[in-house]
């Protein structure tokens, strides 16, 4: 498939037109860094203000965790306090929390150790690896309980805004270390799966609008009496790709950036454990994928006769394609189940549950084999089906599109 | 012999069951204005868009300098289709650069030819303006700039001065006319039938998908002359010696058609009006019609009438 220099021309132009678009970089550039902004103001909300008013409902966020334990080996807790007693149990060593974390009373348990005052270090114990329970707000809430409530000037309760320097105690034995990062894995997998939505249907959605402007303004004739439909329409689906894999980049960037931002703890970025092969299939799904909705939207662009009526029509490929992120609770009770397998499989809805599925499940060979092979063949199909729509509907701007067309247009000269 | 800039043989092209063209053979010689004509709808675009590759015909062979269509002849080419437009929002220069790589030309060489046809157009100190900012006469001017910043050897323009003023019209008919003087075949598709006159070497006209009239541009207006005279004056000229019959002549506001006796040469008629003083004129010429004329009645008449006479007029091997 010979698609030629112009082939590359339109690769590079595409790619100056689409960065010098304003549109464009507010969503690549602008949303990220307005999310910082808005971060960065709500972090300094807690700050400010009356200081007592936001240490009192900054003490009591126990971050979700509702009953935990601690042991105190530093002699500066010897009891919960007032504020803290609802949520914290005080045990008097290590034995007895563990056996109340066993019998299920209390979720975590802190170890806080002697030399705390110095090196302000406090250990995490967890059953198993769970992102819900890493949190320093139960060990916050224990501070000021103990100490805040009895110092007069409350500044020096900014000490309380540091969160504890946390070591993460897993309690698994290694045979049981693929379902403790189960969960990590898993919302690793469908914030990306989140983040590849937006990047994916952002840049094809300019993908479409280059396509409807060409027609619109007439110039589509010109363009392809210099080069092929498919090296136009390869042209701009490569350019937007690597457009969109940038911005993708960006907002996991930025995301990362506010979590930090904000005093959140990275540390379970270390706990996600994604295998070689996991990570081989959510490329292969992110590439396959994106030229398939590529594909898909060119086409869409091809008989859309009006930068308003793209959108609309696109969203045929597009509410299909996140079917699998609106119902996750299908996947996570029976990934194997008919329905997974089926999206699995099905070329709109496969890159999204396949991604699903991969971090919950080991997904048999044979099916993943056979959902690859299938978008495989449906994302070459999608390139010819729309590149002959290309040619010949693109000729026909300002006529109406009708589905009985659509053979005449694939199938004739 | 010299190598055809474009051989069309036979070629049909059928949309559902409308047949858009049908059976059409022509060439078009390098260094050669040649004008397609023919009413709305007749097939000039979609004969246009067969030989540029971007549709397919259904039967029937078309060669563009001898080979079929690939990407370095596509660079040869320079297109200007009936509706055409640009990216508004983008620069003038950025657009013409844009394109003129795209027919292979490098960065910086599309970059300097851009500009010095913008130069020749007036329009240099406007290149970084975005299009949108172009009047239509501009966007037009700008266009045509684009279909030949690669220096083809073969332009394709349709309706190329529409909308012009005359200034611009006369500007970009010189340039068309210096192309064809440097050897460069434009295939020229216009209803100025004025233009096409004053412009074209050659002419064909399609009407109905059909091929109506083809050849050269004074042969064309010579196979429909009448035998007659044009003359504008004043006599009684229904006494002349050899005139049948009278009548308004259509391409000249004043002057009267006399219709002759196929018997009786013109010059006798002429000679005759010259010896008696009852006849003054102003303006004598032979009965030749304009293409407007022509083309009024070409596209008038149905498609198996033209083909019938067509075949009468130039012979069944045209």
């Amino acid at each position: 498939m010979e698609l030629g220099r112009s082939f590359w021309s339109v690769f590079k132009y595409e790619i100056s037109r689409t960065l010098s678009k304003k549109s464009f970089l507010f969503s690549m550039f602008g949303l990220p860094i307005l999310g910082l902004i808005l971060v960065a103001f709500l972090r300094s909300t807690i700050n400010t203000g009356d200081m007592t008013q936001q240490l009192m409902k900054f003490a009591v966020d126990t971050g979700g965790i509702t009953n935990a334990g601690y042991v105190d080996y530093s002699g500066l807790f010897p009891q919960a306090g007032q504020l803290a007693s609802e949520y914290l149990t005080r045990y008097e060593d290590e034995a007895q929390a563990r056996a109340a974390l066993d019998a299920g009373e209390i979720t975590v348990y802190y170890i806080i150790p002697a030399d705390y005052a110095e090196t302000g270090e406090v250990q995490s114990v967890l059953p198993s690896f769970s992102m819900s329970s890493i949190s320093s707000a139960p060990m916050r809430l224990l501070f000021f309980s103990q100490v805040g409530e009895q110092l007069q000037n409350f500044e020096d309760l900014n000490v309380l805004g540091v969160p504890p320097n946390f070591q993460v105690n897993k309690l698994q034995t290694e045979t049981e270390s693929r379902r403790v990062n189960e969960d990590d894995n898993n919302s690793a997998v469908t914030i990306f799966a989140i983040l590849f939505v937006f990047a994916l249907f952002g840049t094809n959605g300019y993908l479409m609008q280059t396509v409807i402007e060409e027609k619109e303004t007439r110039l589509i004739e010109i363009l392809l009496s210099s080069l092929t439909p498919l090296a136009l329409l390869t042209g701009k689906i490569l350019a937007l790709g690597i457009l969109g894999l940038l911005q993708l980049v960006i907002y996991i960037g930025a995301l990362l950036i506010g979590v930090r931002l904000y005093g959140g703890d990275l540390s379970f970025l270390s706990a996600i454990n994604l295998s070689v092969g996991t990570i081989a299939i959510l490329v292969i799904y992110f590439v396959l994928g994106y030229l398939f909705f590529a594909a898909a939207f060119g086409a869409v662009g091809a008989i859309s006769t009006s930068i308003t009526e793209g959108p609309a029509l696109a969203t045929i490929f597009i509410i299909p394609a996140v079917i699998p992120l609106i119902i996750p609770g299908t996947f996570a009770q029976d990934p194997n189940g008919g329905i997974a397998v089926f999206m699995s499989l099905f070329p709109i809805t496969s890159p999204m549950a396949m991604i699903m599925r991969t971090s919950i499940t080991d997904v048999p060979v044979t099916e993943l084999i056979l959902s690859i092979g299938i978008l495989a063949v449906t994302v070459i199909g999608m390139l010819w089906f729309a590149a002959r729509l290309f040619r010949q509907h693109t000729l026909l701007a300002g006529t109406g599109f009708k589905l009985r067309d659509i053979p005449r247009l694939v199938l004739g000269n | 012999m010299t190598q055809s800039a474009i051989s069309v043989e036979r070629v049909s092209k059928t949309y559902g069951t409308f047949k858009a063209v049908d059976d059409i053979s022509f060439e078009v010689n390098q260094g050669e204005i040649f004008a397609m004509l023919g009413p709305n709808g007749a097939g000039k675009s979609t004969t246009i868009r067969m030989i540029l590759d971007i549709l397919r015909p259904d039967s029937g062979k078309i060669a563009v300098f001898g080979e079929k269509m690939n990407e370095a002849i596509k660079h040869r080419i320079g297109y200007l289709p009936e509706e055409r437009g640009l990216y508004r929002e983008v620069s003038v220069i950025e657009v013409m650069v844009y394109l003129g790589t795209l027919k292979g030309l490098s960065r910086p060489e599309a970059k300097k030819r851009a500009m010095r046809l913008l130069e020749q157009l007036e329009l240099a100190d406007k290149a970084k303006q975005k299009v949108k900012s172009f009047s239509k006469g501009m966007q037009q001017k700008v266009q045509f700039a684009v279909t030949i910043i690669h220096d083809p050897d073969l332009i394709i323009v349709d309706e190329p001065f529409s909308g012009l003023d005359p200034v611009n019209t006369q500007l970009l008919k010189n340039m068309v006319k210096d192309l064809r003087q440097k050897g460069t075949a434009v295939v020229m598709s216009s209803h100025e039938m004025f233009q096409v006159e004053e412009m074209a070497d050659r002419l064909l006209m399609i009407n109905r998908g059909k091929l109506a009239l083809y050849g050269g541009v004074d042969e064309v207006r010579k196979r429909y002359a009448t035998h007659g005279i044009i003359v504008e004056g004043s006599g009684d000229w229904s006494r002349l010696k050899g005139v049948e019959r009278i009548e308004p002549a259509s391409n000249s506001r004043n002057g009267v058609l006399l219709h002759l006796n196929p018997n009786i040469q013109t010059d006798a008629v002429l000679s005759e009006i010259a010896q008696n003083s009852a006849y003054h004129i102003s303006k004598f010429e032979e009965a030749v019609p304009s293409l407007y004329d022509i083309f009024i009645r070409v596209a008038g008449e149905r498609p198996e009438d033209i083909e019938a006479e067509y075949k009468q007029k130039v012979g069944k091997n045209a």
